[in-house]
């Protein structure tokens, strides 16, 4: 994992500070379920944006690096919806 | 194939599974998803037949949120609001309708508004308002979720409101103990009025004569539902930090999504576990 930040620290930088962008908000607006669950849905998408985009710009997308991608978008979607029905 | 042969191509890069562990494979997480899924309708079904064993317990009180209510206005430079005996039958009504329909809304799965129950009881208004909340564990975070929304907190702080009644109600909702909050805000029409001055004692007489169920100890669904996101995630990004070490180690060359995004994805889930506490307002 730490050879791939340091090769690729400005695509990492995007996606953690979108991270962490998703969350300042998520913080803001706790107790509002359509809010959390919409913020959710931005976050596992733009996850898999920027894999589609990455892998594309350096040249390895192949469809395995993809559905990859997509099981763990559906993994994070899953977990966090189970979260917020539960709350 | 021997059992540890298939642990280790569960766990780690080998030759077996393409020099990508099973578990992080689509072939792992799809059938994880649906164990999720799985645990999502148990826990759904659960309390319709175990009704009462999950809850939320809480130290809510009606004078509480008033007091917490008005000391918000205060701060905004407003009136304080009265305690109306019949917004507080209304916010009562309201309550109990919810809990006997079982549905968490303004509006209810029949129709009936929230100004419905305002008439009921017999309370004429020239304006209204309804802030809705269930499941918190103290009335401080109530009204804190509400003062971060801008629509509750706009009927909070709206100089028009004269009035305020408040029902916390526990009750099973859906088979799980839980504690809705009903707050009702408006302003009488010309000529009626039916309130109460906001004295701590005179509030309290106000509240006391609203019955509520005793709370019995119950295991809280959302502790138990953290547990297990954390436990997964914790199980994956260690599968996920061992398979950088096995090809950083083995020199392996693949083809295969990037461990660090996967890992900073579940972590972001695993903040949003933290960060997210019992609660929600509508």
């Amino acid at each position: 994992m730490h050879k791939e930040l340091k090769q690729y620290p400005l695509d990492f930088a995007i996606l953690f500070a979108s991270f962490a962008i998703a969350l300042a908000f998520f913080w803001n607006l706790r107790h509002v379920l359509a809010a959390e669950k919409t913020l959710l849905l931005g976050l596992v998408s733009f996850y898999l944006l920027w894999g589609l985009a990455h892998h594309l710009y350096h040249h390895d997308l192949t469809a395995k690096v993809m559905v990859e991608y997509l099981s763990f978008a559906l993994l994070a979607l899953v977990m966090g919806l189970t979260l917020f029905q539960t709350v | 194939m021997k059992l540890k042969g298939r642990l280790a191509n569960f766990l780690v890069p080998t030759a077996g599974n393409q020099w990508r562990a099973w578990i992080l494979q689509p072939r792992f997480l799809t059938p994880l998803v649906i164990v999720i899924l799985l645990g999502q309708l148990f826990f759904n079904l659960f309390p319709l037949v175990k009704p009462g064993v999950l809850g939320y317990s809480s130290d809510i009180t009606p004078v509480k949120i008033v007091m917490l209510t008005n000391r918000e206005r205060q701060k905004a430079g407003l009136e304080q609001l009265r305690v109306n005996t019949l917004l507080n039958k209304a916010a009562q009504a309201k309550a109990a309708n919810m809990l006997a329909f079982n549905y968490w809304a303004h509006v209810s799965p029949s129709g009936q508004t929230p100004w419905l129950f305002f008439k009921q009881a017999g309370y004429r208004y020239k304006v209204a308002g309804e802030n809705l909340a269930k499941d918190f564990t103290d009335s401080e975070s109530v009204v804190q979720a509400w003062m971060a929304s801008p629509s509750h907190r706009d009927n909070i702080l709206d100089a028009r409101f004269r009035d305020i009644g408040v029902a916390v109600v526990k009750g099973d909702f859906k088979g799980v103990k839980t504690t809705l909050i009903v707050q009702l805000f408006g302003a009488p029409v010309a000529g009626f009025a039916d309130t109460t001055q906001p004295t701590p004692s005179s509030l309290a007489k106000n509240f006391n004569s609203f019955p509520s169920l005793a709370t019995a100890k119950t295991i809280n669904p959302l502790s138990v539902v953290k547990f297990g996101i954390v436990f997964a995630v914790g199980l994956i990004v260690g599968a996920l930090v061992v398979d950088s070490w096995f090809v950083r180690r083995y020199h392996i060359y693949r083809l295969a999504g990037r461990n660090a995004a996967h890992a900073g994805l579940l972590l972001a889930i695993v903040l949003l576990v933290i960060l997210t506490q019992p609660g929600i307002i509508f």
